[in-house]
Formats: C-alpha cells, sequence, structure tokens
C-alpha cells in the first residue's frame, strides 16, 4: 500500500522519492488545484474510496495524505 | 488504430452506438457496450461483432434517467480494474415540443438524460481514464447544439450545454492526459432519425443533399478517439453533410 501511494505522489507531481517527504504545495511547483485533483481522481480510483469534500482539502502533504486515507480504512 | 485500447460506448443497441461499437471493433478495441436494459438480440448482436473482430465487448446496461443506475454501470467497469482508454457519451433522447406548450418535466428528463447523466458517468469513469497516458473522451452534441431551431428548446439547450462541457472538461482534464472532444451530427439517417424525419415531413437540408449513415458519424468519432487526434481537445466537429441555410425544418 505505501509504495503504490509514494508511486501514484511522484507520477502525479513527478518529483522522485527523496523529494516526498517535503512534498506541499508551497514546496513542489506542479502542485497546483487541477494536479490535486489528478492526485485525489487517482486514489479513490486505487483505493476505491470517495472522499468527502472536506477530506479533499485536508491532503496538502504526502503525511496528511497518508492521515486521510486511513480514515478510509487504507492501512500502511 | 485502436490496437489494445478498452472503449466504453453508450447508447451501444442502435443507430451512431451500434455504428461506433462496430468501427470501434474493427479497430482493434475492446468495448463495453451499454444499452439501457438486457435484450437477447443486443447481446447476440454484441457476441458476433467481437468473434468478427476478435476482440473483447461486455454489455453493460443501466438508465441514464437514474443516478444510482449510473453509479452501478460505472461501478461494474471499474471493477474489471482494467484501463478505460476511451469513452464516448453517445446515449441521448429527443424531444420536440413548442416552448409554450412545453412541459418542464420534460425538460428536466430531457437534460437528465442527455447532460447531467453523461456528466456523472463521466466524472466515475474519468477517475480511470486520468490514469492512462493518452486517453480520450468524445461527447456526441448535435448540430441543433449549434444551431437551435423552433420546438428544439430542450434537445438544443442540453447538446449545446455538452458542447460547452466538452470544453470545460478539455481543460481541466488536459494535465492529466485526457482529451474531450464532440461531434455534432447533421440529419444522420439512424433508424430513430427517419422516423421522426418522416412524422415531421422534415426535407433533407444540406450541402451534400442527402441524409449521412451512423458509419459516417462513427469514423470521426473513431478519429477522435484515437491518437490521430492527439493535438485536439475541445474541440466540438459538425457531421453535417454541409450545413444549409434553411435548417428550421430539420
Ligand atoms: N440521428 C441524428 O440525426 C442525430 C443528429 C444529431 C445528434 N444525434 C445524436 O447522436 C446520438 C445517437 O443518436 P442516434 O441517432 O443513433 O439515435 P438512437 O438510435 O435513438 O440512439 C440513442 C441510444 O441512446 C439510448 N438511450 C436513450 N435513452 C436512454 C436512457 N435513458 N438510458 C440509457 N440509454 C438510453 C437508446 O437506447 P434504447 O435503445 O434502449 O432506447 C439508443 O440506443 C444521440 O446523442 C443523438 O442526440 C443524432
Amino acid at each position: 500500500m505505501l509504495q503504490t501511494y509514494r508511486d501514484l505522489f511522484c507520477e502525479i507531481f513527478e518529483i522522485e522519492e527523496d523529494e516526498l517527504d517535503s512534498a506541499t504545495p508551497d514546496t513542489l511547483d506542479t502542485w497546483d488545484s487541477l494536479h490535486h485533483m489528478n492526485l485525489i481522481a487517482a486514489l479513490e480510483d486505487e483505493f476505491d474510496i470517495e472522499f468527502e469534500p472536506e477530506d479533499v482539502m485536508e491532503i496538502v502533504s504526502f503525511q496528511s495524505g497518508m492521515e486521510v486515507l486511513k480514515k478510509y480504512g487504507v492501512n500502511f | 488504430m485502436l490496437q489494445g485500447k478498452n472503449a466504453v460506448v453508450t447508447g451501444a443497441r442502435t443507430g451512431i452506438g451500434r455504428a461506433t461499437v462496430e468501427k470501434f471493433a474493427e479497430f482493434g478495441a475492446n468495448i463495453w457496450a451499454c444499452a439501457r436494459q438486457p435484450d437477447a438480440a443486443f447481446e447476440s448482436d454484441m457476441k458476433n461483432i467481437s468473434h468478427r473482430y476478435g476482440i473483447w465487448i461486455e454489455t453493460v446496461f443501466f438508465d441514464f434517467a437514474d443516478k444510482s443506475q449510473i453509479e452501478a454501470g460505472a461501478k461494474e467497469i471499474l471493477s474489471a480494474k482494467r484501463p478505460v482508454d476511451i469513452l464516448v457519451n453517445n446515449a441521448a433522447i429527443n424531444q420536440t415540443e413548442l416552448f409554450m406548450k412545453a412541459s418542464i418535466d420534460n425538460i428536466e428528463h430531457l437534460f437528465a438524460v442527455d447532460f447531467f447523466g453523461p456528466l456523472l458517468f463521466t466524472q466515475k469513469l474519468a477517475k480511470r481514464m486520468m490514469r492512462g497516458k493518452a486517453s480520450s473522451i468524445v461527447n456526441i452534441s448535435s448540430l441543433r447544439g449549434l444551431q437551435p431551431a423552433p420546438g428544439r428548446l430542450a434537445y438544443s439547450s442540453a447538446k449545446s450545454a455538452l458542447k460547452t462541457a466538452t470544453e470545460t472538461l478539455a481543460l481541466e482534464l488536459a494535465s492529466s492526459g485526457v482529451r474531450v472532444n464532440a461531434v455534432a451530427p447533421g440529419q444522420i439517417g439512424s433508424e430513430r432519425m427517419m422516423e421522426e424525419l418522416k412524422e415531421r415531413k422534415t426535407s433533407i437540408n444540406n450541402a451534400l443533399g442527402r441524409f449521412g449513415t451512423s458509419a459516417e458519424v462513427a469514423e470521426v468519432i473513431l478519429f477522435l478517439a484515437s491518437d490521430m487526434s492527439s493535438y485536439m481537445t475541445g474541440e466540438t466537429i459538425p457531421v453535417t453533410g454541409g450545413r444549409g441555410t434553411d435548417f428550421t425544418s430539420s
């Protein structure tokens, strides 16, 4: 699960694994609103879940994404 | 041209949808063929196409007037865990009613089937499509969406809304490799259209002087679905035999 999550992040934001821990909309040029929605769509598809709108807004870093996913039963 | 691609076609039982299934199969695509209700003749027709061209076709049944059925249809497709490369939003109904006598319920129903239904279906499937490298959505609008006519308020408005949605989605989905285009057919001699035209005593009104065929529309859908149109998104291509000057009667 964790590797799938890491791969998705890297693929969508076009970054390397060593950039993941510091990935936020402020640190990545590629993290704009469209790419944010791409990430949400990919996570929903991969983990077969549907985020509540407020949770979509909570995903503001690599770490916070993991926290939100845990609420939906995704275990890392 | 579509070898190894997986396509979803709605309204696949008849007319332009049926022609699109056959065209896609001919060019190597696998297909989820969507129709409103299970029907033995449709199943056997799809089986024949899949044998003829050596591709798989899976039938999926749901009614575009019912949101929960649309969601279930999309779920069935997604549960296969296969890539979805192409989506053709073709299913629609037509309506002719002069505005002053029009029922708002009928207009709402048409919008549910011709506009909101395809939007919901697209929203569900786009999640999978966004994960591909080069996916394509083709919406079937209408010449009526570009050029309204009396009595066609609901249909023209819904098809025009679909054209605008095509342009907006093209902008929103481009960064994830999904192109979104539309086709606007004119007078196409599908069975349904021929009946309607007979009823309304409509004459041919285009430069080529004949009705188009469903297969001729399917050729343009194929072009937009394939990588041959890789530098096109947000466009609506009219397939009208050359728009004439007097379209009030069609
Ligand atoms: N023919 C033309 O001249 C023309 C011109 C401009 C645009 N168009 C557009 O081209 C597309 C195809 O039209 P066509 O001429 O091929 O007509 P058609 O043969 O009547 O095809 C429409 C298809 O949509 C399906 N459909 C209708 N309501 C549905 C619902 N509630 N749920 C699920 N499926 C539903 C129908 O399924 P059932 O078989 O179950 O009813 C049918 O297979 C439409 O979007 C139409 O607006 C056609």
